[in-house]
Order: structure tokens, then C-alpha cells, then sequence
């Protein structure tokens, strides 16, 4: 082991997460080398002061402001059925919406919404069905969903058909997905430094088991769910990610490099 | 049952005075995450809002077994990962700063320069270096050095293994020092010591 290693087992030793083992070795090492002995000391230092540091307060007005953006008098809604006929409520809404415009032939190509202004959430959460959101407190919640990852995202779009009659309006909520779900995905790189080695590394680095490699792509053992979030995250990191693969089972997940545009 | 969960059952049930006794609770955690994940007051606010209306729309699909602690967080990690992937979309690039942040700087060895710095401005150096760091070490360093997670604490909110914690508070704490450590240096140089 060399220092670089001690290095790594210092903050370890701090928090007192080492095996007994280790933390002989590290403390025999730091007996007999300085510069680990420095290095232990800055490090120690560093903590304290990112300890030290004073909170910063919340703004004036949080409160108020939080509440006056959820709106006043809203129910949750915990029960299944509910969010159902809620849900089941918002696609009516919508489909009723959309037979409108087109029975009285509006054609506006500018117009940008079929459903009144005010009635789509603003801060929609997306869902996988797509369901839309509305402000009325049941369909709001039947319709607006966090999944407990907390992700979220909002896409703006006006949606046509080849005659230019918008079909759909803005602020559809887009359905992202956050797991590899096939056996096969593409992650479009830019840097051209990302090989297989580098994705070898990650997964190493996240306790995922390595089947193969070949000049352009790994293949991962993948054993939950979690496995598969996991490369999903990291694999975003590095570029576009493109689950091309048909087969949902497989316990093994082929990552290829591509170069990105 | 204790406060918390009665809290949490009361704005199910469409309490909204103990939804805002559950948002007292957690309101300073949170925007101070939100505030060293952003370093930036304003959008910190609009963060924090963001988790908070999260929270209130998915109590009910909160599970009573999990901790609420660690709900909260992960919630408030994903919106402030959310919201840094967005604007590096609409930037495009990284910044310089951040893309040196990807690489493991190999430590320079060089021992801290004598410190006669008042504590304001080390500590202002200080929240210089952390928000420079990537959110994923960031993140970190928030949870286990601000706010004194344990381990598997942070495994949980960030969902990611317990060796990945390890691993990622050490790197984090490593590249740190040694940012902080080059600062310093440079902060002594420009005083002409």
C-alpha cells in the first residue's frame, strides 16, 4: 500500500469507518510518515471548518410564499381509487378539450393551448402514464404524482399534425424514465477520454459485477432495480443515455460507448 | 406515535396547520441543502419551495417504515440534481471549473500555508471550494460534514451503495483540502507573502 492509499483511508479513519485491520495499518503508517501525517491533520482541519460553518438563515417570508404558491385549501388525496378517478377525470377533460377546438374548427396556429389558462398545473409532475394535471384539488392530486425519487420535470411543447392543427398544448408533463430498463443501452458521449475502462471504473466504483468488455462497450451483471437506477445515473453523467435493447429479463445490461454529436 | 408522524397523518388528512408545523420542522435543513448545493440565495428559496410542494403532493405515497428525514432529502437531492442537469443543458457547456472538478487532482503535497487569515475570509474560501466542487461530491459533504449524517444515512438519501459513500466522502474531502490548500496559497501569493 502506498501513500495514496493511506490518503484514502484517513477520512475513513476520522469517522471511524475502518476495519480493525486497516486502521492498524494506517495508524503504523502514520507513525512513520509525515507527509501522511499532514495530510491527516489538513484533512481534520478541513472537516472543522466545513463543520464550523454557520447556517444561513431562511428568507423572510418563506413560509408565506411556499403557501401562497401551493394555493389555499387543497386536500391530499392518500386513497388509489381516488387518484385513479382523477386521473380518469383529467384524460376526459382533455379528450373533450381536444374534440372541442377541432368541432369548432379553430385552426390558430399560434394559439398555444387548448385547455383555459390556470387550469394546467403549473409545476406539473410528470407520471409514466402522462396523465395531465389540473388546479381542482382532486383531479390536482390525482394527476400530480412525485414518485419517491422526488424527479420531475416539465416539457414545453405545442404538438401538430401534418396540417399544422395543434393537437395537444404546452406544459405536457414528460415521463422520464430513471432506470435502464432493457439489456442494451447507448450512451452518446462528447469527451473522447470515456471508454470501457472508464465505465469499468464506475462500475467497480458502485459494487456492480463486470461480465465482459470489448473496445467499445461493457457488459454489467444487473440484480435489482437499484442496479439499474444506479447505471442509469451515472451513465447520464457521461452523455445521452438511449435504452435501445428489447429484452426487459436479462440480468446483464450491455453499455456501448457511442461518440455524441 | 410521535410528533413527526402525527404531523405527517394530520397533513395526509388535509391538515394544512400541521403541514406548516411539518414545514417549520424542516425548513432550515432544507434550505440550507438547497442553499450549499446552489450557492445562491434566491434560487435556494425557489428549491426549497419546490421540495416542500413535492412533499405535499406525495405524503400520501410516503411509506411509514422509511424514515421521514431521509424522504425529505432525497426529495430535495433529486430537485437540486434536477435543476443543475437543466442549466447545464441550457448552458451546453461546463464550466472550466467544473470540468476540473472531474478529475481527481493528485495531491500536490504541499503542506497548508501558514494561516493568517481572518476566519471570515477562510471561511468565505471555504464555501468558495465546496461550491466548486461536483453536486455529486457536494451533496456529500453537505450531508456528512454540515449536517453530520451517519454513513448509511447518506446511502439511503442519495441511494447509492454504502462502498460509493465511502469512496465519494473521501475523494470529496481529498480534492477539498487540496482546493482549499491551493486558495490559500494563492490568496497568500496575492498579498505578496
Amino acid at each position: 500500500m502506498d501513500c495514496k492509499d493511506f490518503d484514502y483511508y484517513i477520512s475513513l479513519y476520522i469517522d471511524d469507518m475502518l476495519e480493525e485491520q486497516d486502521k492498524e495499518e494506517l495508524e503504523n503508517h502514520l507513525k512513520q510518515c509525515k507527509i501522511c501525517r499532514e495530510s491527516f491533520q489538513e484533512t481534520q482541519d478541513v472537516i472543522s471548518m466545513v463543520n464550523s460553518l454557520e447556517p444561513e438563515p431562511v428568507p423572510h417570508g418563506f413560509k408565506d410564499k411556499l403557501f401562497s404558491r401551493m394555493g389555499s385549501g387543497r386536500t391530499l388525496l392518500a386513497s388509489p381509487w381516488l387518484r385513479w378517478a382523477g386521473a380518469v377525470a383529467g384524460v376526459l377533460v382533455i379528450f373533450f378539450s381536444i374534440k372541442a377546438v377541432l368541432d369548432t374548427g379553430i385552426t390558430d396556429r399560434l394559439a398555444t393551448t387548448v385547455t383555459p389558462p390556470g387550469e394546467i398545473a403549473e409545476d406539473a409532475i410528470g407520471e409514466e402514464s402522462g396523465v395531465m394535471s389540473f388546479e381542482s384539488p382532486a383531479e390536482d392530486e390525482a394527476a400530480m404524482e412525485v414518485d419517491d425519487t422526488g424527479y420531475a420535470d416539465i416539457q414545453e411543447e405545442v404538438l401538430r399534425d401534418e396540417d399544422g392543427v395543434d393537437i395537444i398544448s404546452k406544459e405536457q408533463p414528460r415521463a422520464e424514465i430513471f432506470e435502464i430498463q432493457s439489456d442494451v443501452v447507448e450512451v452518446y458521449v462528447q469527451d473522447i477520454c470515456i471508454t470501457p475502462e472508464t465505465l469499468k471504473f464506475i462500475a467497480i466504483d458502485n459494487e456492480l459485477e463486470l461480465i465482459g468488455s470489448d473496445e467499445n462497450s461493457i457488459d454489467i451483471k444487473v440484480s435489482s432495480q437499484e442496479d439499474r437506477s444506479i447505471i442509469y445515473h451515472e451513465l447520464s453523467k457521461l452523455g445521452e443515455v438511449k435504452d435501445i435493447g428489447e429484452n426487459m429479463d436479462n440480468d446483464q445490461v450491455k453499455i456501448i460507448i457511442r461518440a455524441g454529436e | 406515535m410521535n410528533i413527526e408522524s402525527q404531523l405527517i397523518k394530520r397533513s395526509i388528512d388535509g391538515d394544512m396547520d400541521a403541514f406548516e408545523e411539518l414545514v417549520l420542522l424542516y425548513d432550515k435543513q432544507i434550505y440550507n441543502y438547497c442553499f450549499r448545493m446552489t450557492n445562491n440565495a434566491e434560487d435556494a428559496e425557489d428549491l426549497a419551495q419546490e421540495v416542500f410542494i413535492k412533499v405535499y403532493r406525495s405524503l400520501g405515497s410516503f411509506k411509514s417504515e422509511s424514515k421521514f428525514s431521509t424522504w425529505i432529502y432525497r426529495i430535495a437531492h433529486n430537485t437540486c440534481i434536477d435543476n443543475h442537469r437543466k442549466k447545464k443543458f441550457r448552458l451546453l457547456s461546463l464550466s472550466p471549473r467544473e470540468e476540473n472538478d472531474r478529475q481527481m487532482k493528485v495531491p500536490d503535497r504541499e503542506p497548508l500555508p501558514e494561516d493568517q487569515m481572518v476566519s471570515r475570509e477562510k471561511y468565505d474560501l471555504i464555501k468558495e471550494c465546496i461550491a466548486e466542487l461536483k453536486p455529486d461530491y457536494k451533496s456529500i459533504i453537505i450531508l456528512r460534514d454540515i449536517q453530520n449524517y451517519t454513513y448509511q444515512e447518506i446511502a439511503d438519501i442519495l441511494n447509492i451503495p454504502l462502498g460509493t459513500v465511502k469512496s465519494n466522502i473521501s475523494r470529496a474531502r481529498a480534492l477539498l483540502r487540496e482546493t482549499l490548500k491551493s486558495r490559500l496559497a494563492g490568496y497568500d501569493e496575492r498579498r505578496g507573502k
